[in-house]
């Protein structure tokens, strides 16, 4: 015989229509040159012969012509269109979870098509940069956006490089009187230069020019709010009950996407006139942005103005230095002086996620097609025997993942559009559907085809290989990589457990932080905010809202008792140690304001009117007192105030948190908000009623916002359990997608035991016997993954918590209570297929043989 | 008939003699061992081969599988047969040939006419 590979070559090469007879008469051929030449030169010219028998060529054009080709692919359609009705359970499986998996994806997909977006609609972009600020700690070095007033005026005088330098502070709720009506509004106050390094589309007027001529720009929608149809260019606006400035621009609303948006911009010469710290080197509240005419010598640059604030202060802990726009959003986060990521690690998160979910619904789709692969390799066997090449049968599997596929595609959209308006609400997000961007529908065509690749690949590759006389035997050659599907089973379940045992902990970790003592009551407190007539007239208010009958105590602070933004560092204390510095909170409070918010005083007095030094006296929290090592804290001075008082720790703030050191000092008049503490009897809401009257004589224009601390306390943990419930959800999702995996697998060892099972009950074992046997069987992957999780997890759980200052103590029953969950819902998964293997008569099964 | 088709070449008429006279044993392997054997040339078989194929083309012969042996591991063989176009080419030519014959002077030849 010549050699198999000629053969071969003829046979993949030559002329499709005559390859039979052409292979015969060179077979007979060789033999006649074996018998005259002998081995070698017969084969030597057998090669010779095939070689100018090659029609490489001829042989693929006939295939593209083949008007077979076209009707294989529509029969395949209609193949993969019947199976997937035929084995509903099945098909229902797989459509579930690989819709799960891409409707994951497509949002994930969507979130991430929006922060890539995020600043990119600036034209100058990439030479706009924020300058940012280094300070050094005793905790480390922190980074913040808050720079000093003169900074920009520096910037632009002193540094040749920089083109445009502006500087933007933010305010909230400012009540804004239009015409006759009343409305508030937030915004910024922002140097003109901000609008010629920015790209904000104006509507009308120019921008830029607007500021300068000391006029406001709005944005179109709030622009509406104000004026509805009028033209508001020229419009006159009352801002704070302060000063009133004309309309000057109106821009295009700010997409969500920016670093920098706002609805409203005021000059930032009205914010000056009242602000004299802006001239001040030691004080940062503001933002400053910066355009360079060469942004490539950025590190030139930061090299020069690293110490453009020590050199002016004494601080010698800060160093300032411009950041890109561009990378504000993504990369926008500091440790310890170095960069750290920012939302760019949790767009790689969620990308795993999607990744993880979606491999998890291909594992699926594999374990429910090997588990048919019995019945299904009849049909290859079948198709096989008709004439059909493998590589038809790849395609015609690789066809029907893929048309499930694309069902879940379709049906993944349409959760997508239905599910988006409660994620965002959810998420805090807002993102949308895009119907007109071709790069969503792209990407999600190339995701849900990689998917399905993927998913097809493995029956697609296997099953084709099946020999048709073997398998029409009734010899089905079982396919290998049962470990790996185990292996593969073990792994969702190790997930799933996981997040279901970190759900657990999250709520025992929410009870914990909901319980803690905060160190005040909150029971029966009230506070209203005041405006600036009623805070001027504080005296007054605080004295008629005491006569209300059901009011037993009265005080006012500055902000709310549930945080404080500002803190101080390097204040003085005596014996500090040079490196001992760390921030102060700073809190400003009212007379009798130990007593209405029932905060306990361990040392010293609260503030009284009796002493007219107090004006110039502090109080201290414990934990302050401590980190300062006080030993005598009553009557010494720290930061210029003397402390007549140490106040018991109460929790503000983060409520998980640290409790941070704080100083309260007394303000007379800085008032926002007054606090009350009223009587929880049946007349409550009349109380309440008489503060609003009370507080509405004294300042009528006021908006009376009362609420419950202990309201606004809850509120905080609302953000909270939202983010429980998203965990819940994902581990619910998680759980859901691994027991679809189990079922796959259930199906298989049931399929391939089957056998076993019914020569195990001709030979006596019970129902009951041969479920126990199929069941033990299936739930080790899940048994395995609670082993592997547990230990885990408890290390990784502590480590978590212990960043929390607050927390829960792991206990037991956290671990136990997930792996019940979990071997209980797989046991119920399992018993589908243990009971129908076990209820099988085993003549059934045995027939075949 | 057009010229054309009429017009073959000189292995091409070889090839459709050798066909039309084996009746009905001519596949590959027989024309080209009987080829070989008429001539004392050595034909390569992907010349007979595509030879063959260019004559069905031109309508001269025609082919239709044989039954399947065990002699050459279950492949059929392809069997020619001369078209009555083919033997009309052949006794056309063969015309031709004999006329070309007797205008040739005899002595051209140096044999004489008888």
């Amino acid at each position: 015989m010549p050699p198999g590979w000629m053969q071969t070559l003829l046979r993949q090469f030559a002329d499709e229509d005559t390859v039979e007879e052409t292979e015969g008469d060179l077979l007979e051929f060789y033999r006649q040159w074996e018998t005259h030449l002998g081995r070698n030169r017969a084969s030597w010219k057998y090669f010779y012969t095939v070689v100018t028998l090659l029609r490489p060529w001829k042989k693929k054009r006939k295939e593209f012509n083949n008007a077979n080709t076209l009707i294989m692919i529509r029969s395949y359609l209609i193949m993969s269109w019947r199976t997937i009705l035929k084995n509903k359970i099945s098909s229902i499986i797989n459509l579930s979870g690989l819709t799960l998996g891409l409707t994951t994806s497509l949002l994930i997909l969507l979130i991430i098509l929006k922060e890539v977006r995020y600043d990119q609609q600036h034209l100058k972009r990439d030479s706009i940069f924020m300058m940012l600020k280094h300070q050094k700690t005793s905790d480390g070095i922190s980074t913040g956006r808050s720079t000093p007033g003169p900074m920009a005026e520096a910037l632009r005088t002193d540094y040749p490089q920089v083109v445009h330098a502006a500087r933007v502070a933010f305010f909230d709720d400012v009540l804004v009187h239009v015409n006759q009506s009343k409305l508030t509004a937030s915004g910024i106050y922002a140097e003109p230069d901000i609008f010629r390094m920015m790209t904000y589309k104006p509507i009308k007027g120019e921008p830029a020019a607007a500021l300068e001529a000391n006029s406001v720009v709005l944005s179109k929608n709030l622009a509406t709010t104000f004026f509805g149809d009028q033209d508001p260019i020229g419009q006159l606006l009352e801002i704070g009950g302060g000063y009133t400035l004309f309309v000057g621009a109106i821009i295009e609303e700010i997409p969500s996407t920016n670093t920098l948006k706002f609805q409203m911009a005021i000059p930032f010469k009205a914010f000056e006139k009242n602000s004299p710290w802006l001239t001040k080197w030691d004080d940062n509240r503001i933002n400053t942005w910066v355009e360079l005419n060469n942004p490539g010598n950025l590190a030139e640059f930061n090299a020069k103005v690293s110490s453009m604030i020590t050199q002016r202060t004494q601080d010698q802990n800060e160093s300032t230095f411009a950041y890109p726009l561009t990378r504000l959003h993504l990369y926008g986060n500091f440790s310890n002086g170095q960069p750290s990521g920012g939302f760019i690690t949790i767009i790689w998160i969620l990308v795993g996620f999607g990744v993880f979910m979606l491999l998890i619904a291909c594992v699926n789709f594999m374990n429910i097609a090997t588990a048919q692969s019995a019945r299904r390799a009849k049909e290859v066997g079948v198709r096989k025997v008709m004439g059909a090449a493998r590589r038809w049968i790849i395609f015609q599997f690789l066809n029907e993942s893929l048309v499930i596929t694309i069902l879940s595609l379709v049906v993944a959209v349409g959760l997508c559009i239905l599910l988006i308006p409660s994620f965002n609400l959810m998420m805090h997000t807002s993102i949308s559907f895009e119907y007109n961007n071709g790069v969503v529908w792209m990407s999600a065509l190339i995701v849900a085809f990689i998917t399905a690749l993927v998913a097809g690949s493995y029956p697609a590759f296997v099953l084709s290989r099946f020999s048709p006389a073997r398998v029409l035997k009734g010899i089905v050659n079982r396919p290998g990589g049962s470990s790996l599907r185990r292996v593969l089973v073990t792994f969702q379940f190790v997930i799933s457990i996981s997040v279901l045992i970190g759900t657990i902990i999250l709520y025992a970790q929410f009870d914990h932080v909901k319980t803690r003592p905060i160190g005040y009551d909150q029971e029966n407190l009230v506070n209203v905010r005041l405006d600036s007539l009623a805070s001027a007239k504080f005296e007054v208010v605080k004295n008629e809202v005491l006569k209300i009958p059901g009011v037993k105590s009265v005080t006012g602070m500055s902000g709310s008792i549930l945080n404080s933004s500002a803190s101080i560092t390097g204040m003085d204390w005596p014996d500090k140690k040079p490196d001992g510095d760390f921030s102060v909170s700073m809190g400003e409070a009212n007379y009798d304001w130990i007593q209405t918010m029932g905060l306990e005083i361990v040392n010293g007095r609260d503030f009284s009117q009796q002493f007219k030094s107090d004006e110039n006296a502090c109080l201290l929290n414990e934990i302050a007192v401590d980190r300062m090592g006080l030993a005598n804290p009553i009557g010494s001075v720290v930061g210029g105030h003397t402390v007549i008082g140490v106040v018991g720790n109460f929790v503000y703030n983060n409520p998980s948190g640290v409790i941070a050191p704080m100083m309260i000092t007394l303000t007379p008049d800085n008032v926002h908000r007054l606090y009350a503490r009223i009587d929880n009897n049946d007349s409550w809401s009349e109380t309440l009623a008489s503060i609003e009257k009370t507080v509405k004589k004294i300042s009528p224009e006021i908006e009376f916002d009362l609420r419950f601390t202990t309201d606004e306390y809850q509120h905080r943990f609302e953000e909270l359990s939202n983010i429980g419930l998203m965990v819940s959800i994902f581990g619910g999702m998680t759980i859901f997608i691994s027991c679809l995996g189990l079922f796959g697998l259930s199906g298989f060892v049931a399929e391939r035991r089957g056998k076993e099972m019914s020569i195990r009950k001709v030979f006596g074992a019970s129902n009951i016997r041969v479920l126990l046997s199929l069941s033990s069987d299936i739930l080790k992957p899940v048994v395995l993954a609670l082993l592997i999780v547990v230990p885990l997890s408890i290390w990784v759980a502590g480590m978590l918590l212990n960043e929390i200052v607050y927390h829960v103590q792991l206990q037991w029953w956290m671990f136990v209570q997930a792996g019940g969950i979990v071997v209980a819902v797989a046991f119920f998964v399992v018993l589908y297929h243990g009971l129908r293997t076990a209820s099988e008569s085993p003549a059934v099964r045995l027939k075949s043989e | 008939m057009s010229p054309r088709r009429n017009s073959i070449g000189e292995f091409e008429e070889l090839v459709l003699i050798i066909t039309a006279s084996l009746e009905g044993d001519a596949y590959g392997v027989t024309i080209t061992n009987e080829l070989e054997k008429q001539t004392g040339r050595s034909v390569g078989f992907n010349t007979v081969h595509t030879t063959l194929q260019r004559l069905e083309e031109k309508g001269l012969i025609r082919s239709a599988m044989g039954g399947a042996t065990t002699e050459r591991g279950g492949r059929r063989k392809r069997y020619f047969t001369i078209t009555a176009l083919g033997s009309r080419t052949l006794r056309d030519l063969k015309a031709l040939r004999e006329r070309l014959w007797k205008a040739l002077p005899a002595k051209v030849l140096g044999i004489t006419k008888g």
